[in-house]
């Protein structure tokens, strides 16, 4: 591995990590909500 | 190829490692498969075929997560290396484990007569746009073609008609796989299972990873400012195996500009030494400047070969000077030089002696039959 290759390793994981963890909190954040059997439940009772 | 090529060189040292390495992938597959059999046991076919695709889509996160854990773990300790040696194998491995990851997939929509229901999740355009409902297979099949990349190119003959520098630089589309492995479980599963364990597992795992790699890049930013200091032709190694007899002498009189050089091998050694290595355009110039003998008269087979090897006399290795007070100006005339060229110009110093630079296989090896002692922290460091 040579000095490019170090120094872009150091620019890239910085950068890699932001994007992913960003991506990943957002997906976690706007995931739908579980499904409620009971709730379902009351909605088909008239 | 030549007609001595082998497809692999096998040693008993893979033998153990491929063997331990395919145990533990039966033994999480089949601990994974029987506990979720047991625990709650699939419906139907599609059911099973569900199961057996997290088996095996958890077990190459898994892999994933190892395999580029090693590099930094070795770069910061050395007794991690014996798990870089053969790490090509572990790579062609989780490749294969998501393939069939990718194939239980394919299965699961033509058990069930859907797979233009696949053709359409591939095609249906609007759904790019989106963020909660993009496309997650996507994300994985490009993962998928990226390992696939990265295992048909996994052997000596690619590393060498690629060339080592271009060979690592195409390797280092790992990274960016990952960072599409993480997305593709979080936009997929993640999103229509609540299991806890799925994201601790994907922040866990990727947040190791990002820790060690950024610990590691950290630690040697040291030695890379040193290396454009005096990038005159000499690169910090670590301790002197076997090293020319002037060598414990001169480390123990570190100067003020050699100071700053030697923190990163104190770290990891006892006594600091220098090594040569073979520059373009720094080292001619700094040929002028360096008040040291001539060429040729390094005491060990290591700095005897790596001085023959220059093109143009240029300053040869500190260990050659009369005295610690002599080396101790060569040294400070070096850093004044390499700090007017940095001045002069931006062009980056060349880095001619490559091969030493790398770590795998036989360059390795071949590299230390020339230059012995200098077959340190950074040779084997590199990943």
């Amino acid at each position: 591995m040579r000095r490019a290759h170090r120094s872009f390793h150091r620019v890239l994981w910085p950068v890699l990590a932001l994007a992913v963890a960003l991506g990943f909190i957002m997906a976690l954040v706007l995931r739908p909500p579980p499904d409620t059997p009971a709730a379902t439940a009351q909605e088909l009772k008239p | 190829m030549s007609a001595g090529f082998r497809a692999v060189q096998w040693n008993r040292a893979k033998l153990v490692y491929d063997g331990i390495l395919l145990a533990a992938v039966v033994l999480y597959i089949g601990t994974y498969l029987l506990l979720a059999y047991r625990l709650e046991p699939p419906k139907d076919e599609p059911g099973a075929i569900d199961l057996r695709i997290r088996a095996f889509g958890t077990c190459a996160f898994l892999m994933l997560t190892i395999i580029l854990s090693i590099g930094p773990l070795a770069r910061l300790d050395r007794r991690f290396l014996p798990l870089l040696y053969n790490r090509r194998h572990f790579g062609v491995l989780t490749f294969f484990v998501a393939l069939l990851h990718a194939s239980f997939m394919v299965e699961w929509f033509a058990v069930q007569n859907a797979l233009p229901d696949l053709y359409a999740e591939f095609t249906r355009i609007a759904d790019y746009g989106k963020f909660i409902g993009f496309p997650f297979k996507v994300l994985g099949l490009v993962a998928l073609a990226i390992l696939f990349l990265m295992a048909a190119t996994s052997h000596d003959f690619w590393l060498v008609f690629l060339t080592p520098p271009v060979w690592k630089a195409l390797h280092m589309a790992l990274y960016v796989a990952y960072g599409l492995v993480v997305m593709h479980v979080a936009l997929g599963i993640m999103q229509s299972d609540r299991n806890p364990l799925i994201p601790a597992m994907l922040a866990g795992g990727f947040a190791c990873v990002t820790v060690l790699h950024l610990a590691a890049g950290w630690r040697e930013r040291a030695g890379d400012r040193c290396d454009k200091l005096t990038g005159d032709g000499w690169l910090l190694v670590g301790p002197p195996r076997r090293s020319p007899t002037r060598v414990p002498a001169l480390s123990r009189h570190p100067t003020a500009s050699a100071s700053q050089c030697s923190a990163t091998a104190r770290r990891s050694a006892r006594s600091p030494t220098f090594a040569p290595i073979r520059t373009g355009r720094s080292g001619r110039a700094a040929s002028s400047t360096a008040a040291s003998p001539a060429r040729g008269t390094a005491t060990t087979t290591g700095w005897r070969m790596a001085v023959r090897r220059r093109r143009t006399p240029r300053s040869s290795s500190p260990t050659a000077c009369a005295s610690p007070a002599a080396w101790s100006r060569s040294i400070r005339a070096r850093c004044r030089a390499a700090r007017q060229r940095r001045s002069d110009t931006s062009e980056p110093p060349l880095l001619a002696f490559r091969r030493m630079s790398h770590t795998h296989g036989r360059l390795r090896e071949h590299a230390c039959k020339r230059a012995p002692i200098a077959c340190g922290r950074r040779g084997q460091g590199a990943v």
